[in-house]
């Protein structure tokens, strides 16, 4: 039997498709009033290895507020409001089983663990106090952030996870409905700074199509993949003391830097282009 | 009470960058009206005995946890989504407050631009929680005030002539994010500190760092009281043994 010790992955169990023996088996579904979780939190494979020594979290996350939440969850069905008055932009909701005390974890037959760290004779790990053991798929709110006065603002889709739609708001602005693997991928962005600037302005793309095609009419231009307001975006992180990737800490920030350059940069000159022309025309 | 709009904070940093001084002295509905500055209004309300005590404060002599109680007095609970919106905290730059937020008396343009920029208009998690000249104090007892282990109050009074603790404690989100992990940190240090021991900046740091490379790796943060204080007190011990101390 080997033992594996502090050198393993993180997680050790429950990630989607690595472990398909270890299912996490823990569900949650946002009400549409993005404020109320459902949980169903039946007892998985890691409870059933681990005892009271894990315990099941719901951990509410936003990195802009300096907030991470943990919910300890004591029933298998249960409802749960979210404390809003404690979040800003975009908040993560992700289940969690996490070790409360230390823990010897032996998989005999190797069928839980990932088959790199399998030996003959079965595998044993020793866990600390709070390391994590299963994480489910996570879900993501935007509270305020975006909206307000900004005329572009982001949304949680409720449908297919990859779709985007566009539409205008109750105060006139845009609001781009993003599914949730597209609000995945901008938080799995975050990690690199130039991936993250991308994914980002990604997002804001079909917004800004959106307002040409508002502006133009039924034009259906494509825009250029390399957008020409790059520079200026550049200068203006510069003016704003923006110097490193922990300069910008929540996505919320990126969107609003990026869509007032977006403003100040393409749109505003666009609309003058079209109102001169129009004025030639005359 | 008024806010400075998007299209108002935009405004008034065009006329800053013609002039820095141009908003020195001014309340904000002075600058409203001399420059037309788009506003909108809010239910916040500022505490007004408070707002009496800016103005008898010599800022220079009084204390970090003095001013950051007294702010929180002045501006009372927000909503975070409030509490993160850079255009309060440049309105309230000319407010009664103001004395937190004075130019330097000398300095030429370029330089008094950098310093609005970083301590007036602020806007990133860091610059909010560090930078900003009252945003700072704000975001200082909201942090604190979310950890158990002892009174804002006297955690704010760890601060006190230790910039180096609260760049570490406010920068730090991983640490700080974890409300029971830095109550846990902030009582070991204020034990060492009443027991004789001096404000060492590498230790501290060491410890931080400590404890920021264990949060990528463990949610110490839904531990018992007791198991966490251990993790707290074992990664000092760590530090202290390693310098010698």
């Amino acid at each position: 039997m080997s033992n594996h010790g502090a050198a393993r992955p993180f997680p050790v169990l429950g990630r989607e498709r690595d472990y398909s023996e270890a299912e996490f088996e823990k569900t949650m579904s946002l009400s549409s009033d993005g404020l109320r979780l459902s949980i169903s939190n039946k007892p998985n494979s890691v409870n059933k290895l681990c005892g009271s020594a894990v315990g099941d979290f719901l951990l509410i996350e936003n990195r802009g507020t300096a907030t991470k939440i943990f919910i300890p969850l004591e029933a298998e069905e249960l409802e749960v409001s979210i404390p809003v008055n404690r979040l800003w932009g975009i908040t993560s909701l992700v289940l969690m089983q996490i070790s409360t005390e230390s823990v010897e974890l032996v998989d005999a037959d190797n069928k839980l663990f990932d088959s790199f760290f399998s030996s003959p004779g079965g595998t044993k790990f020793e866990i600390r106090p709070g390391e994590v053991l299963g994480v489910g798929e996570p879900q993501f709110v935007n509270v305020g952030g975006s909206s307000g006065t900004s005329w572009i603002q982001f949304d949680l889709n409720e449908g297919s996870s990859l779709d985007y739609r566009v539409s205008t708001g109750a105060t006139g602005n845009v609001v781009i409905h993003l599914g949730r693997d597209l609000y995945k991928a901008a938080m799995v962005a975050m990690t690199s700074p130039e991936v993250r600037h991308w994914a980002t302005l990604s997002l804001a793309k079909p917004g800004l199509e959106y307002a040409i095609q508002s502006v133009l009419g039924d034009s259906t231009e494509e825009l250029d993949e390399k957008p020409a307001w790059f520079e200026g975006l550049s200068i203006r992180l510069t003016a704003m003391g923006i110097e490193k990737e922990e300069d910008i800490q929540e996505l919320s920030e990126l969107q609003y830097i990026t869509m007032k350059m977006l403003e100040a940069e393409v749109l505003e000159p666009l609309i003058k282009a079209i109102n001169e022309a129009q004025l030639e025309d005359r | 009470m008024r806010i400075l709009s998007y299209a108002g904070v935009e405004k008034l940093a065009f006329q800053l960058e013609e002039d820095p001084r141009i908003a020195e002295g001014k309340s904000i509905h002075q600058l409203i009206d001399l420059l037309d500055l788009g506003f909108f209004e809010t239910p916040l309300e500022l505490d007004a005995d408070a707002r009496r005590a800016f103005l008898a404060m010599d800022v220079a002599k009084t204390e970090f946890s003095q001013i950051a109680v007294l702010v929180r007095k002045t501006i009372g609970e927000l909503d975070v989504a409030m509490a993160r919106d850079g255009r309060l905290w440049l309105t309230l730059v000319f407010g009664p407050m103001n004395k937190l937020a004075e130019l330097p008396k000398s300095g030429n343009r370029d330089e008094l631009l950098n310093w609005i920029r970083v301590h007036w208009y602020s806007q990133s998690t860091r610059g909010l929680f560090r930078d900003q000249a009252i945003s700072k104090y704000w975001w200082a007892y909201e942090l604190l005030s979310r950890q158990g282990d002892l009174a804002v109050e006297d955690a704010l009074k760890l601060f006190d002539g230790q910039q180096d603790l609260r760049t570490q404690v406010m920068d730090r989100t991983s640490v700080n994010a974890n409300s029971r992990v830095l109550g846990k940190v902030l009582l070991v240090l204020k034990e060492e500190l009443d027991s004789g021991w001096t404000y060492d900046r590498t230790m501290v740091r060491t410890m931080f760092k400590y404890l920021n490379f264990d949060l990528g790796r463990r949610e110490l943060d839904v531990l018992s009281s007791s198991k966490l204080a251990s993790v707290v007190k074992q990664t000092w011990s760590t530090v202290k043994a390693s310098s010698g101390s």
